[in-house]
């Protein structure tokens, strides 16, 4: 699926078609890096997807009318042309979303008679058949999930050294798409990552971490209701792994926790998926990931050696209790974060009933990034902070 | 699937010396005449055809950039890289593996690297590649250090093997443009691929098509019409470059999604 950074920058993504870090590019339409010596100083990767694009007989629509197009209405391929073609039962209609784990295509399953979204992930060289058989067991087991807020999975398969699975196609688009045409007012996004806050603890009851918690993997259906999809899809690329492997395999880190980025898989629970939905909050209240270096590389950099900036400093319409959220849930220690993701929707919850919130409000240090802080005395939402008399210590959550 | 006619007649003077590579400007005006060779094919038919050897040749000369870099990524030094990236391909030439082409699907990309993975673990291989390669020019590599762009490599954090990959699908995509901006400029339109090329990805903030219209001074269904043959000749070009790296042409496909995927991981 292609994430964006670019959120509430429209004009200047109009300027420039790239986003310009201190050393190498990023394409702001796919998220892949333009290497200094790209052909024709083009993102070779849209490049590369615009050969997907069979020589039509059609075209002619504007080159900018991609992007002004809803979501769920991605462009036709021309289909006298038979693009695609059919994989197994599934006749593949048009390509609805590509990342770096594969391609989402609407598809007609043919025994069914039923418009699907199916994704296929190509797995490459570094695939094994331990790799097959653990995405085959979390796949089925995410399946089993029946929940309002999760994206149905119909089939799990294997074909032509590829795995799939077909799953609900939910019309609304993802939500990085949304937010990349407008940002989405405050209020109306703590509702919405409550919801997906309770979906994932659902998740967590029935045994299954989603292990990739992204705006990508966000779908809006046609009334703005959030459905999480891609569950334990991660784990298929997952390996005892360095940093390095999981740069090649996973792509743009920005919304993972640190201890998925160093490859620690031993340490990757519930807290995790809290790390994501938080560093989802986070986008969507400042516009921008916890952290984004020009390369892979440099926001695992960022990631694991710096603190998120306050949100505050970012959007200064957010008031203190949802930085203190916000930044609750990005803890690099696991235990720091909420205990679940029941009580993280649950302090959302309470801030949208002007209630008091739990978590305990972190100092910001040097340019307004966040120092940890053991523990704070409970705090109204409405009054400063106070610092904790000698002695004390603030509850856990 | 044969080798074309006028290449095989123009590659009969160049078999008097097949070591001899012409310069890399000749060898892109030269590249449309391999236009329908798969590779596999041009391997498996090379020792009975000259022309099929120059096609393999000119393969081998513009791929050679990703087999480099992997090398260098082995912290061998810049000057032996050199030697042995020549040795290797003169020895990959001279091999003639078939057996390798099926246990590698066909994939040109994979078979060199298969084989130089294979070389470069074979110390006495090496010695004698090293050897070998000291002095020949079959590959251009002074043209491309020249512009300092391969050292740049080494830097980046990625594997061997992805580094590889990530060069290799680079390449494809420059000798792609290269070419269609060679047809452009040979027919007086290097303005008009300058600025029909932006729309090509589809980026973010790429000028509009009223924009480049006004600039060129066209009406938009003119543009409209130029880019739409510039975008079919484009991908026109993309496919048949990447069937010259593939056996068959269903892999096509298959192929372009994997340097797509190489590229945004």
């Amino acid at each position: 699926m292609m994430e964006s950074r670019a959120v509430h920058d429209g004009e200047r993504a109009r300027d420039s078609p790239i986003m310009s870090s201190s050393a190498p590019r990023v394409c702001r339409k796919c998220g892949a890096e333009i290497f200094a010596d790209a052909p024709e100083g083009l993102c070779t990767a849209c490049l590369f997807e615009t050969g997907l694009d069979l020589p039509a007989d059609e075209t002619d629509e504007p080159p900018n009318a991609g992007r002004a197009r809803p979501p769920g209405a991605p462009k036709m391929k021309s289909g006298s042309t038979g693009t695609f073609g059919d994989f197994g039962d599934y006749e593949l209609l048009e390509v609805i979303g590509r990342g770096g784990q594969g391609v989402v295509y609407r598809a007609r399953q043919k025994s069914l008679n039923r418009t699907v979204a199916l994704k296929v992930i190509g797995l490459g060289h570094w695939a094994t058949e331990a790799h097959l058989k653990r995405f085959r067991r979390e796949a089925e087991a995410a399946a089993s999930l029946d929940h309002s807020g999760i994206v149905p999975i119909y089939e799990v398969g294997e074909r032509d050294g590829s795995c799939y699975f077909s799953m609900k196609l939910v019309e609304g688009g993802q939500l990085d798409e949304v937010i990349k045409r407008e940002p989405m007012p405050i209020r109306r996004a703590i509702e919405l990552i409550a919801k997906v806050a309770r979906t994932v603890h659902y998740a967590h009851e029935h045994g299954i971490l989603h292990r990739d918690i992204k705006p990508g993997n966000i779908l809006l259906d046609g009334k703005g209701e959030p459905h999480l999809t891609d569950f334990g899809l991660a784990r298929l690329v997952e390996t005892e792994s360095t940093v390095t492997r999981t740069m090649e395999v996973l792509g743009t880190p920005s919304y993972m926790a640190p201890e998925q980025a160093v490859g620690n898989n031993a340490r990757i629970s519930s807290a995790t998926d809290v790390y994501g939905v938080g560093a989802v909050l986070y986008q969507l209240l400042t516009g921008q990931p916890p952290f984004a270096g020009g390369t892979t590389y440099e926001t695992i950099k960022l990631l694991l050696d710096t603190e998120p900036r306050q949100p505050r400093l970012l959007n200064p319409k957010l008031d203190r209790d949802l930085s203190t959220i916000c930044l609750k849930c990005l803890e690099k220690d696991p235990q720091r974060r909420y205990s679940s993701a029941l009580a993280l929707a649950e302090d959302l919850e309470r801030w949208l009933k002007h209630e008091p919130i739990q978590a305990r409000r972190t100092r910001a240090g040097k340019n307004g990034c966040v120092a940890i802080q053991p523990a704070r005395y409970w705090q109204h939402p409405w009054s400063r902070w106070q610092p904790p008399p000698a002695g004390s210590f603030g509850r856990a959550n | 699937m044969s080798v074309n006619e006028d290449h095989a007649s123009e590659s009969r003077t160049a078999s008097s010396s097949p070591r001899r590579i012409r310069p890399e400007a000749d060898a892109q005006k030269a590249s449309i005449a391999f236009t329908t060779t798969h590779w596999s094919v041009v391997l498996e038919a090379q020792g009975q055809s000259p022309a099929a050897q120059e096609a393999l040749e000119k393969l081998c000369r513009t791929y050679w950039r990703p087999v480099y870099g992997f090398i260098r990524r082995q912290d061998i030094r810049t000057h032996e890289a050199e030697d042995l990236t020549q040795g290797f391909f003169s020895l990959l030439l001279e091999r003639r593996d078939f057996d390798a082409v099926r246990r590698e699907k066909g994939r040109l990309r994979s078979y060199l690297l298969m084989s130089l993975k294979h070389f470069l673990t074979s110390e006495q291989r090496r010695a004698m590649t090293l050897k070998r390669g000291k002095g020949q020019q079959l590959i251009p590599l002074e043209e491309l250090m020249a512009n300092n762009r391969v050292d740049v490599e080494p830097a980046d954090p990625l594997s061997a093997d992805r580094l590889y990959e990530r060069r290799w699908a680079l390449t494809l995509m420059e000798q792609v443009l290269r070419r269609l901006k060679d047809e452009y400029c040979t027919g007086g339109n290097t303005v008009l691929f300058d600025s029909l090329k932006q729309l090509l990805p589809d980026e973010l903030g790429a000028p509009s098509r009223a924009d480049i219209a006004l600039q060129l001074g066209m009406t938009d269904n003119a543009l409209r019409q130029a880019f739409h043959r510039f975008r079919q000749r484009y991908q026109l070009l993309l496919r048949e470059e990447i069937g010259h790296t593939v056996a068959v042409a269903s892999d096509v496909e298959d192929e372009l999604r994997h340097l797509i995927s190489v590229l945004r991981t």
